[in-house]
């Protein structure tokens, strides 16, 4: 079941009427059944390691909560000194299990999705070594949102293990949250304490919310089948055929990559909120207009939101915080001062940060290699960044100064489409004979044909394409100077309806097949 | 908000879907009913079946030379017995059929090798309905997975091309003008009453050997739900009074050697027919066929041209006049496929395969004859793109030949025949590159 298909459409109706039809307190026991269907329509096998999953961290947070009551009843009439000891020990027993539950839980999904990478790399040492034997190769396929409710299960254990909120005892009302299906493809990451807590709650239905609800669900499919679907095939082609064409089209065809792959992850998110507000549940925003962003660590703030902060609250601090985090950060201060004393631990933490960020996108050299440059790039902005508030205060350039914020934009949004390159290139060796081709035959004269930029789009298509990218520029204007709720109200119902039946009836034309799309970008990461 | 977006997007979808709605047969068809109806004319005859009847049932022959006004051919693109129901319900209400010709093949009841194409062929069916008509196809036919086909601006939205809609736009005018639009692409054009006039022809011998799917009869493997709708048009002719026809029209004597079982079928439609009260004619068997359908009138190896058709038809007119007037049709037909095969003394049709070894190349031929005659086969090599040929192998018993090419395409012509004089022999061109 694609989520753009006519299969996934009546799956919601259903889930959306019984939703509302049942009783409200069966209103959770419908999201279990729906999160059931759903995941079993692409294969009831990989209901195993969401089971798996779902039971070693829900069984490893009981476990941690037991551990806390019976401690604090140990405790009861110790003395400090033993009140202490007592503390170290349940930490000490706590660390080992969530130690043993986090290493079971990232087992599966260590072995699917970097096994082969690690053979691989593997292979290649041993050849280099002309070793005798060569392992052979996994032939496993990644369960469908595997990367997500993984997250979604360490992020609760390690909440209830800091206390954050206590661990819930009903086992299918946890289930409910890690599989809750509209975030199973793509995301968002959620916290149990924020979503589970609202899948939990009851619901009564608004006509008002429906209305938005839909308007999203249909701003999302524009986005995917307008923007983001017809331009899969120029990216494709230009990449890899790159022999014939100039490093301009390379560029302007990661320029294009950017734009799908916002389009189609920012519309996947656009139907899931869509269809969580006509439930009512409050689910999280991914995205804040990332390409308004005026530097590369703002962009990664406004980027796949629930993800940054999912690494910033389980890796980056629990690194910065680590013992190896502070002793470096004393050693710094002791030789260069306070100041980078302060940020070398953030810098020490964002390397496991981005070696995470990198692999959890791809199992690969070139998303290492693209995380390492978004990493180097931030770490020079935070670095230099006092050396360029002196030039600017020299040259007299203020922030709100709109053409340098207009310069700033661009140059994130073509650092960010740069980097991609890594991410998208098939092997570290693809991307620098790409790169070198592009650098040795540009092509600028290529520039006044502007049909060889948009190769395998139909003129017809371009148009739209470009309709439905100006839409989204516009919105997003809006969006981010806070006029888009006045505009909004501003705008006379018929012709807000002549805009929405605008975007439908693009969504029919440009549409593939009875499954009207193709899959989700961010799904196969 | 919401009706003013559902009338928004109606409108749209009505104006998208005329621009984008190609000028087709199903357009002209549905004006002719129209028009009958509004004279208030009913159909002398009505055929239905697929394209083998569409492409060889000549309506305005038949209205010569059996005296009638109006013959309507029914036929579409693999019409299945079930659609064939459907649409002999709806013309029905429409137009009061006094005889029904249903025209029924081999492969008629047999399982679907491409069950995928059914949609399509059902919609070239469901074109032609009225309103009342697609209704009941919406409702008995189609799975919600068809629904968004239905609208046609969802269906041609593949076609949204500016320059498309301009030439749509032309055609439309040229319809208002002309009365028809030829499809230069196929070499057919709508010839009016249903039947399409193709233009292109086989050469003799060039009738090429059926590759796709497997061809074969058998009692054991018929559908029973296609049987069913065969007994449902029965049981619903009986009802209305209308004297119902099963025929097969003519394919090319190709496929009569190359279908497995395809005398059980004919036995089987016999026994059909038989048991029904009907009349089933398998216009293949009709004798002399070797003098009046050589492969010259076949437009490919299942359907005939024009010319095919314009002959057949006057045939096929005196046969239903006979039965019609009660007249015994049994002496103008084979009595089956073995007697048949005795009047023909020539090879088939012929096909080569070509299997790269290391440096070489095997091209094996097999052919299709009778089986009490030995064929010779010939080999030639052209490397001027068929303007000139070379000999290989002069004409042998043998069937096979290794061959050594260098680099470079080549296009071999692969003849066989029961004599080397034979002026008609089996033939056929392959293209290759090594």
């Amino acid at each position: 079941m694609t989520l753009i298909s006519v299969h996934c459409f009546l799956f919601a109706l259903a889930v959306i009427l019984l939703y509302f039809v049942l009783p409200k307190k069966w209103q959770w026991l419908v999201l279990v059944a729906g999160n059931l269907y759903f995941y079993i329509s692409f294969g009831l096998q990989y209901l195993f390691y969401l089971l798996f999953d779902a039971l070693i961290s829900y069984g490893a947070a009981l476990a941690f909560d037991r551990m806390n009551q019976t401690a604090v009843k140990a405790m009861e009439g110790m003395d400090a000194a033993g009140k202490e000891e007592a503390r170290r020990q349940l930490l000490k027993r706590k660390k080992r299990l969530s130690a043993l539950a986090i290493v079971a839980i990232l087992f599966f999904w260590i072995l699917i999705k970097y096994g082969n990478f690690f053979l691989s790399n593997l292979q290649s040492v041993l050849s280099f070594f002309s070793a005798p034997w060569r392992p052979g190769m996994l032939e496993l396929i990644l369960p469908l949102g595997m990367s997500f409710y993984t997250f979604h299960a360490i992020g609760y254990l390690i909440d209830v293990y800091r206390k954050k909120y206590p661990a819930e005892k009903n086992f299918l009302k946890y289930f409910c949250f890690v599989s809750f299906f509209p975030h199973m493809i793509e995301g968002p990451f959620s916290r149990f304490d924020d979503l589970g807590r609202s899948l939990l709650q009851q619901h009564s239905f608004s006509y008002e919310r429906f209305c938005q609800g839909m308007a999203r669900i249909l701003w999302g499919v524009f986005k995917k089948v307008v923007i983001a679907d017809p331009l899969a095939s120029t990216i494709t082609i230009i990449l890899s055929q790159y022999q014939d064409y100039g490093g301009i089209h390379i560029i302007f065809s990661l320029i294009l990559y950017s734009i799908r792959l916002y389009a189609d992850f920012s519309g996947y998110m656009d139907i899931v909120c869509g269809f969580c507000r006509i439930l009512g549940i409050s689910l999280a925003e991914n995205f804040a207009r990332p390409y308004f962003a005026q530097s590369v660590e703002e962009y990664w703030r406004r980027w796949h939101i629930t993800l940054g902060r999912w690494f910033r609250d389980y890796v980056f601090f629990p690194a910065s915080m680590s013992r190896a985090g502070t002793r470096l950060s004393k050693w710094a201060r002791k030789k260069w001062g306070a100041k980078m004393g302060k940020l070398i631990a953030g810098y020490f933490a964002l390397i496991f940060v981005w070696t995470a960020t990198g692999l959890w996108h791809g199992a690969s050299w070139t998303y290492l290699v693209w995380g390492y440059l978004n990493l180097v790039v931030i770490v020079i902005s935070m670095q230099l960044a006092d050396f360029y508030a002196r030039c600017r205060k020299k040259l007299s350039i203020s922030d709100s100064n709109r053409l340098w914020k207009g310069f700033r934009i661009l140059r994130t949004y073509f650092l960010v489409s740069l980097f991609r390159f890594f991410g998208i290139a098939p092997s570290l060796s693809a991307a620098f004979s790409i790169l070198k081709h592009g650098i040795t035959d540009f092509r600028l004269g290529a520039v006044t044909n502007t049909s060889g930029f948009f190769v395998g789009m139909f003129r017809e298509e371009i148009l739209f394409m470009g309709i439905g990218v100006i839409f989204l520029l516009v919105t997003d204007i809006l969006q981010e100077t806070g006029k888009w709720e006045k505009f909004k109200e501003k705008s006379p119902i018929p012709l807000r309806a002549l805009v929405y039946s605008v975007m439908l009836l693009l969504i029919v034309l440009m549409s593939k097949g009875a499954d009207v799309s193709q899959g989700f970008m961010y799904a196969n990461f | 908000m919401p009706l003013f977006i559902l009338v928004f997007f109606l409108l749209g979808e009505y104006f998208l879907g005329r621009l984008l709605t190609p000028v087709n047969s199903a357009v002209y068809f549905r004006d002719e009913i129209r028009k009958m109806k509004e004279n208030g004319e009913h159909a002398d005859i009505l055929f239905l079946g697929t394209s083998r009847i569409y492409q060889s049932v000549y309506p305005e022959i038949l209205e010569e030379k059996l005296g009638v006004k109006y013959v309507i051919n029914g036929g579409t693109a693999t019409q299945r017995p079930d659609s064939s129901y459907i649409f002999l319900k709806d013309l029905y209400r429409e137009v009061k059929p006094g005889v029904v010709v249903l025209g029924v093949q081999w492969s008629s009841l047999m399982p679907e090798a491409n069950e995928a194409g059914e949609i399509e062929s059902t919609l070239m069916m469901y074109d032609r309905l009225s309103a009342s008509g697609r209704m009941e196809c919406l409702l008995r036919k189609f799975g919600s997975s068809v629904w968004f086909d239905l609208f046609p601006m969802y269906r041609y939205r593949k076609e949204f091309r500016f320059a498309s809609i301009r030439d749509n736009l032309e055609k439309w005018e040229n319809y208002r003008k002309n009365g028809f639009i030829p499809n230069a692409e196929l070499e057919q054009y709508y010839h009016g009453k249903g039947f399409v006039y193709s233009n292109s022809s086989k050469a003799s011998g060039n009738v090429p050997i059926q590759d796709e799917g497997e061809a074969r009869f058998s009692v054991d493997d018929i559908v029973p739900e296609k049987l069913a709708a065969i007994d449902n048009i029965v049981d619903f002719c009986k009802k209305k009074g209308i004297k119902l026809y099963l025929i097969s029209p003519p394919m090319s004597l190709m496929n009569l050697y190359h279908v497995e079982g395809y005398q059980e079928a004919v036995d089987f439609y016999e026994a059909y027919a038989e048991k029904n009260g009907l009349v089933y004619h398998n216009m293949n068997y009709l004798k002399d066929r070797e003098d009046w359908l050589p492969d010259e009138m076949m437009a490919d190896y299942v359907h005939l041209n024009g010319k095919g058709a314009t002959c057949f038809t006057e045939r096929y007119a005196e046969i239903l006049r006979k039965d019609l007037n009660g007249e015994d049709t049994g002496e103008c037909f084979y009595r089956d496929l073995e007697e048949l095969k005795e009047t023909v003394r020539r090879v088939v049709a012929i096909k080569a395969e070509f299997t790269p070894g290391d440096r070489s190349v095997r091209i094996e031929a097999n052919c299709l004859c009778n089986d009490d005659v030995t064929p010779l086969y010939r080999f030639e090599l052209s490397t001027d793109g068929g303007k000139t040929y070379e000999l290989l192998q002069d004409w042998s018993e043998e069937a096979e030949l290794i061959f050594e090419p260098a680099e470079g395409k080549y296009r071999f012509r692969i003849l066989a025949a029961l004599d080397p004089e034979d002026p008609k022999p089996a033939w056929q061109v392959y293209d290759q590159e090594f």
